[in-house]
């Protein structure tokens, strides 16, 4: 009983639980699923209970199958947005450089930005959902 | 006829010895027959499960499944009814069936038992253990490791090499199930024995588990330390799954350190290997948003 008390609480129980809602959706029975991964049904079973740990070959299938992008798969932390500042003299100059671009160049500099303001907010927002894990202890 | 008998089994061990699987499995093949024409089933045999243990290594022992069975149970010869249990097991564990393989390691070890040999007890025991721990049976495999370094003892420091795997083996036990410090510890006895045996082919699974333990602990510059030289010594012996392995505890370290930047840089290699997924900036942001230590198994 404190195995299982245990288990529910570790990360490893939360991936397994997300896991099993995740199959469901799918319809997929374990038997099905854990023949597409490549595992025992019964191992199949015990992960989703968190009591059983898979090698990074079944995780990557399990990626595979579900196709899964980080928020079907994890349940992404919202991360309130960053509050708005006035333009500083930086900021100020990026804009002047930007205005001296043609529009092809402005569309470019566009997408860069865009995909480092992504990537910037993806990184922020793993780091905050990790540590908020670790300081509950989950 | 039993002089040629021997010659065949020294030979076919020697062969085996130098990495020459086809000439020991012929070898042996011939060792069979020649027990069969002097009516000498315990011998034919002995050169049989031999013949097998060869075979496992050609990744074609499954075949012989059946003729292992009816020896483990037509015999009277513990210690060929032992060797049967064994190679049965390591079948089954190769076509992946791993229930199967587990009742045989444990037939085998009660076997080794009965004979009273430690080196046949260890051996399987160990082989109970890194069973266990593949199905995450972690109690299991503890006491069956514990059991094996036991029988270690009455060789009185023989066979060094296979002791130092069992304790890595302990090692990673215990850190999978929240005994860090004395993870730790049997994997460094394990790891300063591979280094005085010069045994780099096994060392770096152990600098692997030790990487991992001291991850675990917060102790990240040992783990970057230990998961880089383990990283090159995988690629080195071309073991992937170490290599895969190394790069995800790499990564890891990588992100509680708060640089982002390198823990993409490892997450990219290591996707590199799946080429069915592709290098997915998504998978590479799962692996950076979650904590998946305590969801993967390195033994898997």
């Amino acid at each position: 009983m404190a195995t299982t008390l245990q288990a529910l609480t570790t990360p490893a129980a939360n991936v397994g639980a997300r896991l099993r809602l995740l199959r469901k959706d799918r319809h997929l029975t374990q038997t099905e699923l854990a023949r597409q991964i490549g595992i025992q049904q019964s191992d199949l079973s015990r992960m989703e209970k968190g009591e059983y740990r898979v090698s990074l070959d079944s995780l990557f299938k399990i990626l595979a199958v579900f196709e899964v992008s980080f928020n079907d798969f994890f349940d992404e932390k919202q991360v309130a947005d960053e509050p708005k500042r006035a333009l500083s003299r930086e900021d100020m100059q990026i804009l002047h450089l930007v205005r001296e671009l043609s529009d092809e160049g402005r569309r470019e500099a566009m997408e860069f930005l865009e995909f480092k303001v992504r990537r910037e907010q993806q990184d922020r927002r793993a780091i905050a959902s990790r540590r908020e894990s670790r300081e509950t202890g989950s | 006829m039993i002089p040629r008998f021997d010659e065949l089994m020294q030979a076919a061990e020697a062969a085996f010895t130098k990495d020459d699987f086809e000439g020991s499995a012929a070898l042996y093949a011939e060792a069979v027959e020649v027990a069969r024409e002097c009516g000498d089933p315990d011998r034919a045999d002995r050169a049989f499960c031999n013949h097998c243990s060869v075979l496992v290594e050609l990744d074609r022992g499954a075949d012989q499944i059946p003729k292992l069975k009816e020896i483990l149970l037509r015999s009277s010869n513990t210690r060929n009814r032992f060797h049967a249990a064994y190679c049965t097991a390591v079948a089954y564990d190769i076509s992946g069936e791993g229930d199967k393989a587990q009742g045989y390691a444990d037939r085998a070890a009660s076997l080794a038992g009965e004979l009273g040999d430690p080196v046949s007890e260890s051996r399987s025991l160990n082989l109970v253990g890194n069973l266990s721990i593949r199905s995450s049976k972690f109690p299991e495999a503890e006491s069956a490791f514990v059991r094996s370094l036991e029988a270690h003892r009455d060789l009185n420091g023989h066979h060094r090499m296979t002791e130092a795997q069992v304790r890595d083996n302990l090692g990673y036990v215990m850190m999978c199930t929240d005994r860090l410090q004395e993870g730790i510890s049997l994997c460094e006895e394990a790891r300063s024995d591979f280094e005085r045996i010069g045994a780099d082919h096994y060392l770096y699974e152990t600098l692997q588990d030790l990487c991992y333990g001291h991850l675990l602990a917060d102790n990240l510059d040992r783990a970057q330390e230990c998961g880089e030289r383990a990283l090159d010594l995988a690629v080195e012996f071309e073991d992937d799954q170490v290599a895969k392995n190394c790069l995800f505890l790499l990564s890891e370290t990588a992100v509680r350190r708060g640089d982002t930047f390198r823990a993409r840089r490892y997450l990219r290699e290591l996707t590199a290997y799946y080429p069915e997924v592709g290098i997915s900036e998504e998978i590479i942001d799962v692996f950076l948003a979650t904590d998946l230590t305590s969801v993967v198994n390195l033994r898997g």
